[in-house]
């Protein structure tokens, strides 16, 4: 089953995502801290990661370098609060596969999702 | 000029220069002194020289006077010889005084014996009658020897008394030859003397020179650290060192506005990132909690609709709101100063307190501090004193980075049950820029290199919570004035019980 992994130290946010994605399709894994989530990655090896860019403990395009360091073609979204010049730079810098501004609209995160998925799909394949 | 440098150069001058003068005054003591001496000697001998030609021009004049008489006697020429008695008796007596030698006063014994020979002769002749007068009587006395040995001694003294003055003479020549001496030595020995102690402080000097030459130099070694341009080398004179400190004062100078443009920097990026920080924490509270709302909103309003708001999902949005209710309101309390705690204040003490506050660094800034209040009365108000004190301390401060170079800065305090109570701030600094005194209670705005730009605009803020006015102005003969204008609430008058207060 395809497994969804969202990082993001915001509970309520994390909530949502389980409460929306979470079915028989799609199994979805969350994490509050970056390290609790490079934890999730090793372990479960999850198809698509949502990323938040401002975690507590390590900053999330730090997270982001190391899941591609041994997974280059991972799909990971990145969501971030506050989105400026500078912080599209550095989400640009570590290529992911999509980066949104929050509050996110849920047709374009349905659609990120669905694209990352597919594209997972393909490489997993 | 410190201590041991003022005794290294003046204490050999003082010295030397003692030294010479004590010696020009020994030297012209002892020249006055042989001068005195000769002068003295020299007029006596004149004296007696002038006694010994008298003496033989008055026994000359005697013998002419007798023999006239002894020719042709008359009562008048008998007269005559009287009065050359008298005037050769009294030369006598003079050139008795004045013989010093054992010659003179020989001389003189001499002198004296012919002439009581001579006087005894002519006396025997003169008693005797015309008759008795022989051509050969008058012929001996013509030839008398008594009056000739008067007149070889009268000779004789006088040619001993110019002996003397010629001695005395050379004797005045050889002292001035020897005054003449040592004058010279005096001026070779002052010269090479002043030359010898001239040296040696030079020397000591340009030792002294040359080790300060030395500090400047490790100096401007340590400034080098921060400015490469910088090399100084120790020398030992006064061009080279003047030289040394204008390099390491250009050092100090550049190091300085360094320092400054640097601080600037970091008080800018320090507010530029205090407003970034502010701006990111607020899009972090509110955008967070409004995505969740906004996911959960949005799947249920979704047309395939497959699972509708539960009760949790109703409890997340709930709190969500909650949080940014709370976020919002912790932006105003961070943009707004508390609510003031009000009570009856005595702003007289306010003001003190305030003033104590600032009172060492008015005095360290040479600023002279002038407290005008009512001395008969107490003014109170509806304050909270802890804010209000901030908001005049603030002004205070302002007034006094205002006036680095020292100034004037004066506190009022007026109360009249009509307009309220009014505490004005007053200094004597260059006054509030025209450019920015629309702005001056504006956020971030500051004409100081290290201001922040926020005191005045939360001090303003803080005046208008007590239902006042803060208000900046230029005063026409200079200098910015701020007055803080509180309305009229409660003013006591106390006058009976209160001690007079002295600032």
């Amino acid at each position: 089953m395809p497994t969804l992994l969202v990082i993001d130290d915001e509970e309520s946010l994390r909530y949502c995502f389980r409460r929306i994605f979470e079915g028989d399709d799609v199994q979805v894994l969350t994490a509050a801290t970056g390290t609790e989530g490079l934890n999730q990655v090793r372990k479960h090896r999850p198809d698509v990661i949502v990323l938040d860019l401002h975690l507590p403990d390590v900053p999330g395009l730090s997270v982001l370098r190391e899941i591609h360091a041994t997974d280059p073609g991972r799909p990971v979204i990145l969501i971030t609060a506050h989105l400026t010049p500078i912080t599209t730079l550095e989400c640009e810098s570590g290529e992911p596969f999509e980066y949104l501004t929050k509050p996110v609209d849920l047709e374009r995160l349905s659609k990120a999702l669905a694209r990352a998925f597919d594209v997972a799909h393909t490489c997993t394949r | 000029m410190n201590r041991r440098l003022l005794i290294q150069v003046s204490a050999p001058t003082v010295v030397i220069g003692l030294l010479l003068f004590s010696a020009c005054i020994g030297s012209a003591w002892y020249i006055h002194r042989l001068q005195t001496n000769l002068a003295s000697v020299l007029t006596e001998h004149l004296a007696s020289q002038k006694a010994a030609q008298e003496l033989e021009l008055d026994v000359r004049q005697l013998r002419y006077h007798s023999f006239l008489y002894l020719i042709d006697p008359s009562p008048d020429r008998q007269r005559k010889i009287q009065q050359d008695h008298e005037h050769f008796e009294l030369a006598l007596a003079l050139a008795r005084r004045l013989a010093i030698t054992t010659a003179e006063q020989q001389c003189v014994d001499e002198i004296e014996d012919g002439y009581r020979q001579y006087r005894g002769e002519l006396e025997r002749l003169l008693q005797s009658s015309a008759r008795e007068r022989s051509r050969g009587d008058l012929a001996r006395l013509a030839e008398a020897h008594p009056l000739r040995k008067v007149t070889d001694h009268s000779q004789t003294l006088l040619r001993l008394n110019e002996e003397m003055m010629d001695g005395i003479s050379e004797e005045s020549a050889r002292v001035s030859r020897q005054a003449n001496l040592v004058l010279i030595l005096l001026g070779f020995v002052g010269s090479a003397c002043g030359l010898f102690t001239g040296y040696g402080v030079a020397r000591g000097l340009s030792r002294s020179i040359y080790r300060l030459g030395v500090h400047v130099k490790d100096m401007a070694d340590r400034l080098d650290q921060d400015v490469a341009s910088v090399s100084v080398e120790a020398e030992g004179d006064i061009l080279g060192l003047d030289r040394q400190l204008e390099q390491v004062v250009r050092c100090v100078e550049e190091v300085a506005e360094r320092q400054q443009q640097h601080q600037r920097e970091m008080l800018r990026a320090e507010q530029l990132s205090a407003v970034g920080q502010l701006a990111a924490s607020v899009a972090h509270e509110v955008r967070n909690p409004l995505m969740a709302v906004k996911m959960l909103v949005e799947v249920t309003l979704r047309s395939e609709n497959r699972k509708p708001l539960n009760l949790d999902d109703l409890r997340v949005i709930h709190r969500e709101i909650a949080r940014l209710e709370q976020t919002v309101q912790g932006l105003l309390d961070f943009a707004r100063p508390p609510t003031p705690q009000r009570s009856d204040f005595d702003i007289g003490k306010l003001v003190t307190d305030a003033v104590d506050l600032v009172r060492a660094r008015a005095r360290q800034q040479k600023v002279e501090l002038l407290v005008i209040m009512p001395q008969d009365q107490v003014v109170l108000a509806q304050v909270d004193g802890a804010q209000l004190r901030t908001v005049l301390v603030n002004l205070l401060l302002n007034a006094l980075d205002a006036m680095p170079g020292g100034g004037s800065l004066e506190v009022a305090l007026e109360t009249s049950s009509l307009t309220g109570t009014r505490l004005t701030v007053s200094d004597t600094g260059p006054g509030i820029p025209p450019e920015i005194i629309r702005r001056l209670f504006t956020p971030f705005v500051s004409t100081k290199a290290t201001g922040t730009g926020l005191g005045l605009s939360i001090s303003r803020r803080i005046v208008e919570e007590h239902g006042g006015r803060l208000t900046g102005a230029n005063l026409p003969a200079g200098g910015a004035c701020f007055t803080i204008s509180l309305p009229a609430v409660t003013n006591a008058n106390l006058t009976a019980e209160l001690p007079v207060r002295c600032i």
